[in-house]
């Protein structure tokens, strides 16, 4: 019975909760009186099973508040706005102005965001055409006070800003009014930035689902959803026919098979040049890792060296001095066949042959237990074509850099590499063994005061890349045991994805796309990982480490393999529980003490070579020839 | 009736390539008239039937590469396939379903093959491919009942079904069990990963007399001989090479346990075989395919279990033939007879 019952709240009663902001008062009102009478009869504690929102939708319906409902069931869906008002009484949150034990929101944590990603409401007030362009009203609500004195604010359409200006209105909050072009296909959001540090957060505008589209000649203003938002949506043009001509045709030409043509061609007919060097980290993710440590030490001697990074995407985090190049774009080819030097930590495109006077320095991107190589799982098939390949791609390279003897014994075998070796330590390292910060996380993450930061970056699963499956503690159950004292700093695997729910957000901070992860090495006070190779750099450091392995028989046996037994190496605690994390998170100087024999076997296994010095050997090394 | 196996390459030695010039000559002793097509010539041809019953189609000398070249082939095959009659088509591996499927004339009925198991699949492209090609086939065949229901449920197939593979031949012989040998047989690949074999064999206790002996030959060999040093095993594995099939019986009576380490198994003929003579074997519990056989099972990739199974074995030859007497027993519906009745009641199935 009980089942049935939170069945009914959980799925019967969303069916028409979700869409109830469509429904005119008179509707929802016999809807509540239907519904009313089976609400009464339910016990408490099958409230206590669902959502909070949910909750609140139902003490709005036995309490008959019409208009409040319809409010509270927009934010079930869609934006999930929060709502006008809210009330905070004794660490607790109540949602509208006045407190019940039904309209309690506190588990959503929308009152403890941090700024940027804090909640306001924007509803559409009025909305009129005015020529060629959009005349709006917007009121703004900050139900959890989370806008400080000093702020600006703007409406973002697409990636253009409109600076905007919020006057106080009579019944709190804000009213703006805003005249722009629609143009493009966007959903508008409105921003503010606090001034005093420059942190921005956005929301969307939430408007009546049954407002007149209005259509204009660069797009149409309307809105989608139960609980509607505002979004501009561009007029339907005709493309001419020379550009689908022309898209057809490139489409036809530009085929990686072609690219490959081609550059067999190019390295044939083209000098290679010397002093060209063409830099990549993480298959062009980004600029980071050993690549630009080398890149920098290059620069900072001053060196001859013209250098090119590749990137995929995401531009943000390169100089804006560095001479950039698309990765897989013609150009790129073409710099690939052209350089004399090649520098990546990954791998350039496996099937592209090295050239002929080309040097290839590939510096890896970590060491640890995970097997590789050979050994790994993209390998291990019963096919020898991508054996082969890797086998062509590894006889490419000219120097490898080599963090340790144990990466040495482990990885050149089980990737088939005899070439040269260079051991003087990781140039990744270098910034760890310096202690060299250029960047606050702890404000540009907006880390509290007081709250330490535990840096929380499993590896990925082989058969289950982007689906969120490598985090595996409770976070939850984290976020209530320790938000007072920590915060959560979680960087996953580049071949991950995942995002924290916003009920966590106050304690978890997503720092996936984090620019540098030495940055959040140096900033946090403990790590807590599962097989990743970032063990092997922390220990650099000598701080805290605590390993999440409750998937180690899996993992060791069928999943990816190992080469060593990490209970047995590991320098912390090897948990499987998130209770025991907890407990260990709470007595950790002294838990880390307990390890700190089996930490020193650890770091003269992984860092016995780490000078803070080997970018600059290398650079030495290999660039000295190039830069004569 | 008509049946046309399509393989990628239908004469280098392997699995897929055994199994299917076994059901071709079994089918045409029953009559029926049976073509067995390779895609590309291979680079070494091995010989699995002396004299042929049915009539062998070789469709490019080397592996097609660019558009054009694959057209001609396209063209090359189809003519083929529109001058056989009417019948069945059997695609051998996913890679053929997918070349060959939209090419079949109408009076060919297409059935899909897999030679490989479900978690084979899941780890490489193969799961998308059938995903992909497999649901319009008129039927799907794979190695056993639970890798069927998994692709039926994983690759969303209406038309999936089971069907072994057979054994060639039905030895009259058992092996005695007595002599202190250990059998690993396969190519010396990364797949096979004897280096796991070896391993558990030095952990396994075996007493002195016993030797590991490895038949095939690969790449791998250097690696599986520094292996073998660095385990402390190097004088008691012996490095066989490879063995001609008609002289695999010896080895199968010469030996008293058979061991299994491979990353992925679909159903092995080594299973099937070591079954059919007698001999007991360990292997790791990696498909529906090799629980059916009779094998001793361990957890993937558990060396250490397989060690102390390998070494149970070992020491009790009672429990030896009680396991292979078992397995034997087990073997007998893998008889060419009984595959072969399977596949005529497959065909009629699809005909109804």
């Amino acid at each position: 019975m009980p089942h049935r019952q939170y069945r009914f709240l959980r799925q019967d009663l969303r069916v028409y909760l979700n869409p109830l902001p469509l429904r005119d008062a008179v509707w929802v009102k016999e809807f509540a009186a239907i519904v009313r009478p089976y609400l009464e009869e339910l016990p408490a504690e099958v409230f206590e099973r669902v959502g909070p929102l949910d909750r609140v939708c139902c003490r709005l319906i036995l309490d008959d508040r019409v208009e409040d409902l319809r409010i509270a069931a927009g934010s079930l869906t869609g934006p999930h706005a929060p709502p006008r008002a809210a009330v905070q009484v004794g660490g607790r949150t109540y949602w509208g102005t006045t407190v019940a034990p039904g309209l309690d929101i506190t588990a959503l944590r929308l009152a403890e965001l941090p700024f940027s990603a804090s909640r306001l409401r924007h509803e559409v007030a009025a909305l009129v055409s005015d020529g060629e362009r959009v005349r709006m009203t917007v009121r703004t609500y900050d139900p959890f006070g989370a806008l400080p004195s000093e702020w600006s604010a703007f409406l973002q359409l697409g990636k253009v800003r409109i600076p905007i200006s919020p006057e106080p209105s009579g019944e709190g909050g804000y009213v703006s009014t805003v005249t722009f072009t629609p143009r493009g296909r966007c959903e508008p959001r409105i921003g503010f930035t606090r001034t005093s540090d420059g942190h921005t957060t956005t929301d969307r505008i939430i408007a009546d689902p049954h407002t007149e589209p209005i259509e204009l000649p660069g797009g149409t203003v309307t809105t989608e959803g139960y609980a509607a938002y505002l979004c501009v949506r561009p007029a339907p043009a005709a493309r001419s026919l020379w550009r689908r001509v022309r898209r057809r045709l490139i489409k036809r030409v530009s085929t990686p098979a072609n690219k490959l043509r081609a550059y067999k061609v190019l390295i044939r007919v083209l000098p290679r040049r010397r002093n060209l060097a063409l830099f990549e980290s993480d298959v062009g993710k980004g600029y980071n890792g050993s690549p630009r440590a080398i890149y920098e030490e290059i620069r900072r001697r001053g060196l001859p060296i013209e250098a090119v990074w590749s990137v995929a995407k995401g531009r943000a985090s390169f100089p804006s001095d560095v001479r950039l190049v698309r990765r897989g774009s013609w150009r790129y080819v073409y710099t690939l066949a052209r350089a004399g030097i090649w520098v990546d930590s990954h791998g350039f495109p496996l099937d592209y042959p090295k050239p002929k006077g080309t040097r290839y320095l590939q510096t890896w991107h970590g060491q640890g237990i995970k097997s590789i190589g050979f050994d790994a799982p993209d390998l291990r098939g019963d096919f020898d074509g991508p054996r082969a390949q890797w086998r062509a791609a590894v006889a490419r390279w000219d120097a490898l850099v080599s963090p340790s003897a144990e990466f040495s014994r482990v990885f050149l075998p089980s990737n088939g590499y005899a070439g040269k070796v260079y051991r003087c330590g990781t140039p990744r390292c270098d910034a760890l063994v310096q202690a060299r910060r250029t960047d606050d996380v702890r404000e540009r993450l907006e880390v509290p005061p007081g709250r330490q930061i535990l840096l929380y970056a499993p590896t990925y699963r082989d058969r289950a890349k982007n689906s969120g499956k490598s985090i595996r503690v409770d976070l939850e159950l984290l976020a209530e045991e320790l938000a007072q004292d920590w915060v959560v700093v979680l960087r996953t695997h580049p071949v991950e994805r995942y995002s924290p729910p916003e009920h966590l957000r106050h304690f978890v901070r997503d720092a996936s796309s984090y620019p540098e992860i030495n940055e959040l090495i140096l900033a946090s006070d403990a790590l807590l990982t599962d097989y990743s190779s970032v063990m092997c750099d922390y220990a650099v450091t000598g701080k805290p480490m605590i390993f999440f392995i409750d998937d180690w028989d899996d993992y060791r046996l069928s999943e990816r393999g190992v080469y060593h037994d990490l209970p047995s190496i590991a320098p912390g605690p090897c948990l499987t529980t998130t209770e025991d994390l907890v407990t260990v998170l709470r007595a950790l100087p002294a838990v880390h003490e307990t390890y700190a024999e089996r930490y020193a076997a650890f770091r003269d296994l992984w860092c016995a070579d780490e000078h803070g010095d080997a970018a600059a050997r290398i650079v030495t090394d290999f660039f000295g020839q190039a830069a004569r | 009736m008509t049946v046309v196996f399509t393989c990628l390459d239908a004469d280098t030695l392997g699995g897929i390539q055994q199994v299917t010039h076994t059901l071709a000559q079994g089918l045409a002793e029953r009559g029926h008239e049976v073509h067995v097509i390779g895609l590309q010539r291979a680079a070494t041809p091995f010989r699995y039937v002396d004299r042929p019953l049915y009539h062998h189609h070789v469709i490019s000398n080397r592996p097609v590469t660019g558009g054009l070249a694959r057209r001609r082939a396209d063209r090359r095959l189809k003519a083929l396939l529109g001058e056989v009659g009417p019948g069945y088509a059997v695609l051998t591996s996913p890679s053929v379903v997918a070349r060959t499927a939209r090419l079949l004339p109408g009076s060919l009925r297409p059935i899909g093959q897999y030679h490989g198991s479900y978690d084979h699949a899941r780890d490489c492209w193969h799961l998308a491919s059938i995903r992909r090609h497999y649901p319009e086939l008129d039927q799907a065949v794979f190695l056993s009942e639970d890798d069927a229901r998994l692709f039926s449920e994983h690759a969303l197939l209406p038309n999936a079904c089971a069907l072994p593979n057979p054994l060639a031949a039905w030895p009259g012989a058992m092996s005695v069990l007595e002599s202190p040998r250990v059998l690993g047989v396969g190519r010396l690949e990364g797949v096979k990963r004897f280096d796991r074999l070896i391993t558990a064999f030095a952990r396994s206790g075996a007493p002195e007399p016993w030797e590991l002996h490895l038949v095939g030959s690969g790449a791998e060999l250097p690696r599986l001989r520094a292996h073998a040093r660095r385990e402390g095993v190097d004088g008691r594995v012996v490095f066989r090479g490879a063995v001609p099939a008609a002289a695999m019986s010896a080895e199968y009576l010469a030996a008293s346990v058979v061991g299994l380490t491979s990353e992925y198994e679909g159903l092995p003929v080594v299973l099937l075989e070591a079954a059919a003579h007698g001999v007991p074997a360990v292997a790791f519990d990696v498909s529906g395919g090799v629980r059916s056989t009779g094998a001793v099972l361990v957890p993937p990739g558990d060396v250490d279990a397989f060690a102390v199974e390998l070494g149970r074995l070992v020491d009790d030859e009672e429990e030896r033939r009680r396991v292979g007497a078992d397995a034997r027993a087990r073997a007998e519906s893998f008889v060419l007879d009984h595959v072969l009745d399977k596949w005529e009641a497959l065909f009629a199935h699809v005909e109804r």
